[in-house]
């Protein structure tokens, strides 16, 4: 199995306060790892710094090493880092001045890409993959992005990330804030998804991560307690940590 | 009001209490362009360059000195006065602003604006 | 429990108190109407068609117009706007989106100030700057003064309006791979555009009635002009110079321009109101 992600010795700070101490992990690539653990454990932070999205925060700084498919984050511009590693937020946001195509192509379209044909395949493409297509097919420009529900918008956001076409792609409770059928469909795509990219999901919700992820890593107040295969987590926890929060003692 | 009192007394305590900084900044900052109202004044002012000592008597105010005499400022002399005058104004408009961001300075303590979430 | 007077008491203090702010309200509306209906009383019998399209008749002469006036406040607004506009929105999206530190706390302040400075001080600026330079009136120069005073109203309005579209929005973009100045130019402008769009529209209606930056810029002038760089005759100014003239037919015409003037401002917002903010908020919708 091929490496999407190799991460050493990763430490975050906000401000003075490190919230993650020296994280080690391996992401396979065509699979999908779960993150998981208790509120404020640091795995929004951990994922965030996979993108470089966290030093958009102004006191916020990273050290240690991460490479994507080889190449160091930290040493290639953080806009080309994040073309090829995608995010899904929390919240679905799409853009709210631009119509349903507009948002999909709008990575595309604002990293310079031209040409009208181009441009409708990769939005069909992309909205065919988010299972987003035969929904909204007939309303592309004249619906915006908001009008949609919340479960459309999540998948148009992914949509809008796979245009760009990511090696890697992360999600950040990507169904926290939808209704079970849309966390289904949204379950169903990770499954679809694995095939051509590498996913990582940060989830509180465990049985999902049993659901969807072969591999899974447990964060505890800023270290990663345990990582292996997610059935070997959930059956047959090795740290006696993990056993707590997986059988429900805490978090 | 869910406390039960009446709409005046949930005004009282509650809105104006917390708009009170805002609320003086824009008397303050209101004066202050009051102050330098130029047309509306010079129109009905009567320019009688006197200290009257009724409300009711005609009067003269800075801006209408400026505007009134501006063209018959032809010495060099004539046109520094007026636009000493014109300073003048303009430092009062600074103080007046000052003292309304101090206003609203000691009541937010300077804290930065941030993005909405 | 409270004694029924005390009941009483507060409940009378809350009718007194809604009746005065209903009132105020009232007061504040009427004077309003009361301005509009005086205006049309006493300027509509003046509105005609020769008044909309000639010029200024020597004193003593029945009749002429306000045309070059109105012809001469569109160029100076133009020129204002020109300058005004990019210059303030620019300044609006630093502060938002850059300008969290010591050096955007002395923009905003200064821009605070700007817009406090009265009309006249900022004709006499324009007057040391352009005037004097170039050694004679302008429509330029009217510009120019009208455009300061824009500059601190689209300003604030534009960083407050950027400070309104949520972080998540600017994360997408970022997520995307899309350079922050990328971002903040095709995605948080947008975004924030009808209430840019309101702020300059704000900004317009304020200097399309002022007259006292005009006085000693433009200058105002008796004949037609269509040249940035010579008098030029303005709405407000002629308005002026006939209301405190002694003679009644000029009187009469200044009414009739002042009717003129409050008329198209109010048509100019609700227009910009119709064409665009209804475009943009069918799209937020």
């Amino acid at each position: 199995m091929a490496t999407a992600v190799e991460v050493r010795d990763l430490k975050a700070w906000f401000g003075k306060t490190e919230a993650l101490h020296g994280i080690d992990m391996t992401v396979e690539s065509n699979h999908a790892t779960a993150v998981i653990g208790p509120s404020g454990c640091g795995k929004s932070t951990f994922i965030r710094c996979l993108n470089r999205m966290h030093e958009t925060n102004p006191e916020a700084k990273a050290t240690g090493e991460v490479k994507v498919g080889g190449m160091d984050i930290y040493d290639a511009p953080p806009v080309d880092v994040r073309r090829k590693v995608g995010m899904v937020f929390q919240k679905p946001n799409p853009f709210p001045s631009m119509s349903i195509y507009d948002n999909v192509a709008a990575g595309m379209k604002l990293n310079g890409t031209r040409g009208r044909k181009t441009l409708d395949e990769v939005v069909e493409r992309s909205l065919q993959q988010a299972a987003l297509w035969d929904e909204v097919k007939d309303v592309l420009r004249k619906k915006s992005g908001a009008s949609l529900s919340g479960g459309q918008q999540q998948r148009l956001c992914i949509a809008r990330a796979l245009a760009v076409n990511p090696e890697v792609m992360l999600m950040d409770e990507p169904a926290s804030a939808l209704d079970p059928i849309s966390t289904a469909k949204i379950e169903d795509l990770i499954f679809e998804l694995k095939q051509k990219l590498t996913i990582i999901i940060v989830t509180h919700n465990m049985q999902q991560a049993s659901r969807v992820a072969e591999f899974t890593g447990f964060f505890l107040m800023g270290n990663l307690v345990e990582f292996d295969r997610t059935e070997k987590i959930f059956t047959n926890p090795s740290d006696k940590r993990t056993e707590d929060y997986i059988t429900g003692r805490f978090g | 009001m869910a406390l039960g009192a009446t709409r005046w007394e949930m005004i009282r305590e509650v809105v104006l209490r917390n708009a009170r900084a805002g609320i003086v900044v824009a008397i303050i900052l209101g004066l202050g362009r009051a102050l330098g109202e130029t047309m509306a004044v010079t129109m009905v002012i009567g320019n009688r360059p006197e200290i009257a000592k009724s409300l009711l008597a005609p009067g003269y105010t800075m801006a209408s000195v400026i505007a009134n005499e501006f063209a018959e400022a032809t010495d060099d002399l004539y046109l520094s006065a007026l636009m000493e005058i014109g300073l003048a104004l303009f430092i009062v408009t600074i103080i007046v602003n000052i003292l309304a961001g101090l206003m609203v300075w000691t009541v937010t303590r300077g804290t930065p604006r941030a993005h909405a979430q | 429990m409270p004694s029924k007077y005390v009941k009483l008491r507060r409940q009378l203090t809350d009718y007194f108190f809604t009746g005065l702010a209903a009132g105020l309200s009232v007061l504040v509306v009427g004077a309003l109407v009361a301005i509009f209906t005086y205006l049309i009383i006493k300027g509509a019998g003046s509105l005609n068609w020769s008044f909309l399209t000639q010029t200024p008749k020597p004193v003593g002469e029945a009749g002429g117009g306000m045309a070059n006036a109105l012809v001469g406040s569109v160029l100076i607004l133009a020129i204002a706007s020109l300058f005004g506009v990019p210059l303030g929105i620019g300044a609006g999206v630093y502060l938002a989106e850059y300008g969290r530190n010591r050096f955007g706390q002395l923009v905003r302040f200064t821009a605070d100030v700007l817009n406090g400075v009265p009309s006249i001080v900022i004709g006499l600026v324009a007057y040391g700057l352009v005037v004097i330079h170039e050694g004679h009136f302008s429509a330029f120069a009217g510009g120019v003064a009208l455009a300061i005073m824009m500059i601190p109203t689209i300003a604030r309005a534009t960083e407050e309006m950027l400070l309104l579209v949520p972080q998540s929005v600017r994360e997408a973009a970022f997520g995307l791979g899309i350079p922050q100045w990328r971002t903040t130019l095709s995605v948080t402008l947008p975004t924030a555009g009808a209430g840019i769009i309101t702020g300059v529209m704000l900004a317009f209606a304020r200097v399309a009635g002022e007259t006292a930056p005009l006085l000693f810029t433009a200058f105002g002038n008796q004949f037609w002009s269509f040249s940035a760089n010579q008098p030029i005759a303005a709405l407000p100014l002629q308005i002026f110079t006939y209301a405190i003239s002694p003679f009644d037919e000029w009187h009469r015409q200044a009414w009739a321009g002042a009717l003129m003037l409050v008329t198209l401002i109010v048509g100019a917002t609700a227009l910009v109101r119709f064409v665009f903010l209804r475009r943009m908020l069918e799209g937020a919708r």
